[in-house]
């Protein structure tokens, strides 16, 4: 299903993905209140409620949803990471040649068929 | 099957040389040389081109590259064994997936099940591939194989899955 967002939880995701280098590195710092302590609008999935002051917004009030499918699209691109691999033993033994193996009579078919 | 230039994926016979070492054997000297010989030999004969000798197989290969180009071109390919060729705790090794390095196809070619030493790139000629289609690998089972091969190489990826990430958001409107 295609994700839906609504326009300002489009611009609270640009503002995020601004900076996008610090997000790849380790993601974003979350602090917890309780809701006695701040007074917040309740906000439904898929909408968002844009803070002002001085007409400028400072903040943006998602549903705890959106947020958690924000912090698992930025872990899913930490994910990403590559790790290099080392060959173990089993491949070290396979790489070695044997000079003195044998076709098998389905491969010199297979060859044989390559020349007609 | 099918008779045309490589592409990707796909299963060929091919001369494939061993990896180069040492003692080299060549048409001016008798005997082997390590490389300060070899060496020795090329400036003795003024010349930086060398002609030596070179071990090789004639194996099926997995051709990682397609050439859109006709004239001869160098393919990079991985080179295959047959699984009753090696010992049997190798074998298991490549049945389980514990080694990083071994991907046992999922299908027999040539009539034999056989692993891709995922560690062993090789670049050849297409003169020295054969035309005749072994079979074809199908291109989840290439996505593995790449990835295997990327982590073997130690490529970082990290910075080209940023960019494409970051070009996907900004083509979406989101950054």
């Amino acid at each position: 299903m295609p994700l839906r967002l609504s326009e300002p939880l489009l611009q609270s995701v640009r503002n995020w993905y601004v900076s996008f280098g610090a997000l790849y590195a380790g993601g974003m710092n979350t602090t917890t209140k309780t809701a006695d302590q701040v007074r917040v609008p309740k906000v439904a999935p898929g909408e968002a409620v844009i803070v002002t002051r001085h007409g400028e917004p400072i903040s943006a009030v998602v549903n705890i949803e959106d947020y958690m499918l924000l912090e698992r699209l930025a872990a899913a691109i930490r994910a990403t990471r590559s790790a290099p691999l080392r060959p173990g033993a089993a491949a070290l033994e396979a790489e070695q040649e044997d000079s003195d193996e044998q076709f098998t009579p389905a491969e010199l078919d297979s060859l044989e068929r390559g020349r007609q | 099957m099918s008779f045309g230039l490589p592409m990707r994926g796909e299963v060929r016979w091919a001369l494939v040389p061993y990896t180069f070492e040492a003692p080299f054997r060549g048409t001016a000297w008798t005997g082997g040389l390590n490389f300060d010989g070899v060496v020795d030999a090329a400036r003795a004969n003024g010349r930086v081109g060398i002609e030596v000798i070179m071990k090789a197989k004639v194996r099926p290969v997995v051709i990682l590259q397609s050439f859109e180009s006709t004239s001869h071109g160098a393919y990079a390919v991985l080179r295959t064994r047959r699984m009753e060729t090696m010992t049997a705790a190798t074998q298991a090794s490549v049945r389980s997936g514990d080694d990083p390095a071994l991907h046992l196809l999922a299908d027999a070619y040539a009539g034999s099940k056989r692993a891709v030493l995922l560690n062993g790139l090789t670049r050849i000629d297409s003169t020295a591939i054969e035309r005749e289609l072994i079979g074809r690998i199908d291109d989840a089972e290439m996505a593995t194989i790449s990835r295997g091969i990327a982590g073997l190489l130690e490529l970082d990826l990290d910075q080209l899955v940023q960019e494409r990430v970051t070009a996907v958001l900004i083509e979406q409107g989101l950054a």
